[in-house]
């Protein structure tokens, strides 16, 4: 039995190296994906009940005035939109101007959240939308106000998006005031994001919104990731204690959307 | 009276952990996820105690990587944690067996403890630090509700005349 269990144990341990370290378990990943979606489907049951229980007691004249704001706020936003339409088009002549590559408008899918991981330390969520939908691995996920995570396992009809505040996440911001590119690190707190290597002599401030820079090659340029809350520049140490607070809704939103910025296609080579 | 036909533990068994899977997933609001009981592990426990002949190390680390497998964890953490328990179970087993139950749970407490220093200590591989009370809390729990579990199990097999 002695020989049984070592051999147990050095399995297991071979099988936490090879998921740590190497690409070995690639498409059994995504395979297993498609194993734990029924159990999150049915652990949502609850949420999905509640929702469709909401939907179906509102009474009438609460659905009018709730239809009325929605209205009054579309308005809103085809104002803002008509406006969009000429900046853009100056946009893209300023940047003929300059020579430089057109930004190319962003296609979309919205997506719903069923199951988040049970660790309170591994920040992954499974949404229901997979390969079948065209999703493809490091895809971005934003909510309406800010960018969430990237897909990192897709199964067939549901796949698995690491959210930005996961302590193994990492990426490339800046300053939208003036530019400054960062590194905002995850630090296990879904209201908290860590800016890591500030110098003392940069210049960010408290309420800074910062951007995605797009420099990683993994998220498109310019969704809000983060508001700068906390700074704090000590000269006794090399770097600035920076904190933000991140703007997407990372516990609460259940709506999501995943961007295509990029063909499917060209993520394969 | 019509006394019912003696059915096989193995549908217990598989409905059983089915149940603790979902317990394992299934979404708790922030503050209460620390205090999920860890029944996977439990189970694992109980069952391999009640039939050391059938069950052992090669069912623990299945169940384990499993576990793995619908926690989104690192593939190999549970699987790693559960067998060493089968093991300790194998070894002891004649003798926890015949505790009385309050005695068994101060066992269970120990052994949940060793699972989730294990479980921690890869996630720490991983990149996670888990905060002590992490640890600790789900511990004191599962040994709590380690009596219910076992009168659960007496009340089901009597019923279902498991055996």
């Amino acid at each position: 039995m002695t020989t049984r269990v070592a051999l147990f144990s050095i399995a297991a341990l071979v099988s936490v190296y090879a998921y740590l370290y190497t690409d070995w378990f690639d498409s059994l990943r995504n395979a297993s994906t498609d194993l734990s979606a029924p159990l999150y489907w049915v652990s949502d049951f609850p949420a999905r009940a509640g929702e469709w229980a909401d939907n179906r007691m509102m009474s009438r004249s609460r659905l009018i005035q709730e239809n009325e704001a929605l209205r009054t706020e579309l308005l809103v936003h085809k104002r803002k939109v008509q406006q969009m339409a000429s900046l853009a088009a100056e946009n893209i002549r300023l940047r003929h101007l300059l020579n430089s590559a057109e930004l190319l408008e962003d296609r979309v899918i919205i997506a719903e959240l069923i199951g988040i991981a049970p660790d309170p330390d591994i920040h992954i969520v499974v949404v229901n939308k997979g390969a079948s939908d065209g999703v493809y691995v490091g895809q971005a996920m934003v909510d309406a106000n800010g960018l969430m995570g990237q897909v990192v396992q897709v199964g067939q009809g549901s796949s698995q998006v690491l959210l930005i505040t996961d302590t193994t996440h990492a990426l490339p911001v800046q300053i939208n005031r003036n530019g400054v590119r960062l590194i905002a690190e995850g630090i296990g707190n879904l209201y908290q994001l860590a800016i890591r290597h500030v110098s003392n002599t940069v210049d960010i401030k408290e309420g800074d919104l910062l951007v995605s820079s797009g420099l990683g090659q993994r998220f498109p340029v310019g969704y809000p990731v983060a508001e700068v809350v906390d700074v704090q520049f000590d000269s006794g140490r090399a770097f600035a204690y920076v904190i933000a607070k991140p703007m997407a809704d990372m516990n609460k939103s259940r709506h999501v959307l995943l961007i295509f910025d990029q063909p499917p296609s060209e993520v394969e080579q | 009276m019509i006394v019912p036909q003696r059915s096989r533990p193995i549908v217990l068994l598989v409905s059983s952990l089915l149940i603790g899977l979902f317990v394992a997933i299934m979404p708790l609001p922030g503050g209460l996820a620390m205090f999920r009981p860890e029944l996977v592990c439990m189970l694992v426990l109980y069952w391999v105690m009640s039939s050391p002949e059938h069950l052992g190390l090669g069912f623990a680390w299945c169940v384990g990587l499993l576990q793995d497998m619908l926690e989104l964890g690192v593939w190999g953490a549970h699987a790693l944690a559960l067998t060493l328990l089968a093991y300790i179970c194998l070894a002891s087993y004649q003798r926890i067996r015949s505790y009385s139950v309050w005695h068994q749970s101060m066992w269970v407490f120990v052994l949940v403890g060793m699972h989730q220093v294990v479980i921690s200590w890869v996630h720490n591989l991983a990149g996670y630090e888990k905060q002590a009370q992490e640890l600790i809390i789900p511990t004191v729990i599962s040994a709590l509700c380690w009596p219910l579990l076992i009168f659960l199990f007496h009340r089901l097999r009597l019923r279902y005349r498991i055996t």
